[in-house]
C-alpha cells in the first residue's frame, strides 16, 4: 500500500541552507555565518528519526523560483538576483532571483545537486519534490538566454527545465 | 563546467533514480508544464485548485494550508 505523503514543512532552508557536500560553497557562502546550515549528517538524522517514527520525510529542492541562495556563490546561474527597492516586480518576498533557463551551466549544477542528494534520501520516501512554486515572469525579461517576461516565451523553457534533455542549441 | 555534460530535465533524473515527483500546483495550473500523471501536484492557494488539479488526472497530497474542500 502506497500511503500518500501528507507533507508538513518544518524546515524552509531560505535561512538556513542545506549543506551539499559535493557544492561544498553552496552552503558556506549561503549561510549568514560559518556553520549556520543544516549538514548532511543533520539531514539524515531528520530522516532516521521520522523514519523510525512511520513518518515518510521527503525533501523539497525548489527551482526554478526562490533560488537566489545559490547567488551568493554562483552568481551568474541566477537572474534578477536582489533587485532592490523595486523587489516586487521581480518575486513574492525579497530577495528575489531565480535560476537562469536554457541555460547549460545551471543545467548542469541543478543535476550535480541531485546527483548528491537523491542517492542519500531515497531510504526515507519514493517522493521528492522539485518545487516549482511563485516563479516570476519578469525575472526572464533580464534572463539573457529568454528575454522576455511574456508567458508563452518562457513556458517552453520553463517545461524542458522540468521535463526533458534540453533540445536547444547553445 | 564539462563541455562533455549531458543535461538532463529535472524530472528525468528524479524518475531515473526511481522517484516520483512532487511540484507545487503553478507549474500545472499556471505554467502547464506537461507533467507525467504520476507526478503529484501540490496545491497551497485554494481548495478549488485541488478539484483543478484532479479533474486533470493527477493526484494531490493533502497540504496544510488548504482545507480539502466537499468534492
Amino acid at each position: 500500500m502506497v500511503i500518500p505523503p501528507s507533507p508538513c514543512r518544518p524546515i524552509v532552508f531560505i535561512a538556513r541552507p542545506l549543506e551539499i557536500p559535493s557544492i561544498p560553497e553552496l552552503a558556506s557562502k549561503g549561510a549568514y555565518g560559518q556553520g549556520l546550515w543544516y549538514s548532511a549528517a543533520d539531514l539524515s538524522e531528520i530522516l532516521e528519526y521520522a523514519s523510525n517514527r512511520g513518518i515518510q520525510a521527503y525533501i523539497e529542492i525548489d527551482m526554478p523560483g526562490h533560488t537566489n541562495s545559490i547567488s551568493y556563490s554562483h552568481p551568474e546561474l541566477i537572474a534578477a538576483s536582489n533587485i532592490q527597492p523595486n523587489w516586487p516586480m521581480y518575486a513574492n518576498q525579497p530577495p528575489s532571483g531565480q535560476l537562469k533557463l536554457i541555460n547549460s551551466d545551471v543545467d548542469e549544477f541543478m543535476s550535480r545537486i541531485l546527483a548528491d542528494i537523491l542517492p542519500r534520501t531515497g531510504g526515507a520516501s519514493n517522493y521528492f519534490h522539485s518545487g516549482g512554486d511563485e516563479v516570476n515572469a519578469n525575472v526572464y525579461a533580464l534572463d539573457p538566454g529568454v528575454n522576455s517576461n511574456v508567458s508563452t516565451v518562457i513556458q517552453p523553457y520553463l517545461e524542458k527545465f522540468v521535463l526533458y534533455v534540453s533540445p536547444f542549441i547553445m | 563546467m564539462s563541455e562533455a555534460y549531458i543535461s538532463r530535465g529535472i524530472h528525468e533524473q528524479i524518475f531515473a533514480a526511481n522517484r516520483t515527483p512532487i511540484v507545487w500546483e503553478e507549474m500545472l495550473l499556471q505554467w502547464n508544464v506537461s507533467l507525467d500523471k504520476e507526478v503529484l501536484v501540490q496545491v497551497w492557494q485554494s481548495a478549488a485548485n485541488i478539484k483543478l488539479a484532479t479533474s486533470m488526472g493527477y493526484k494531490v497530497p493533502p497540504s496544510p494550508r488548504v482545507l480539502v474542500p466537499y468534492l
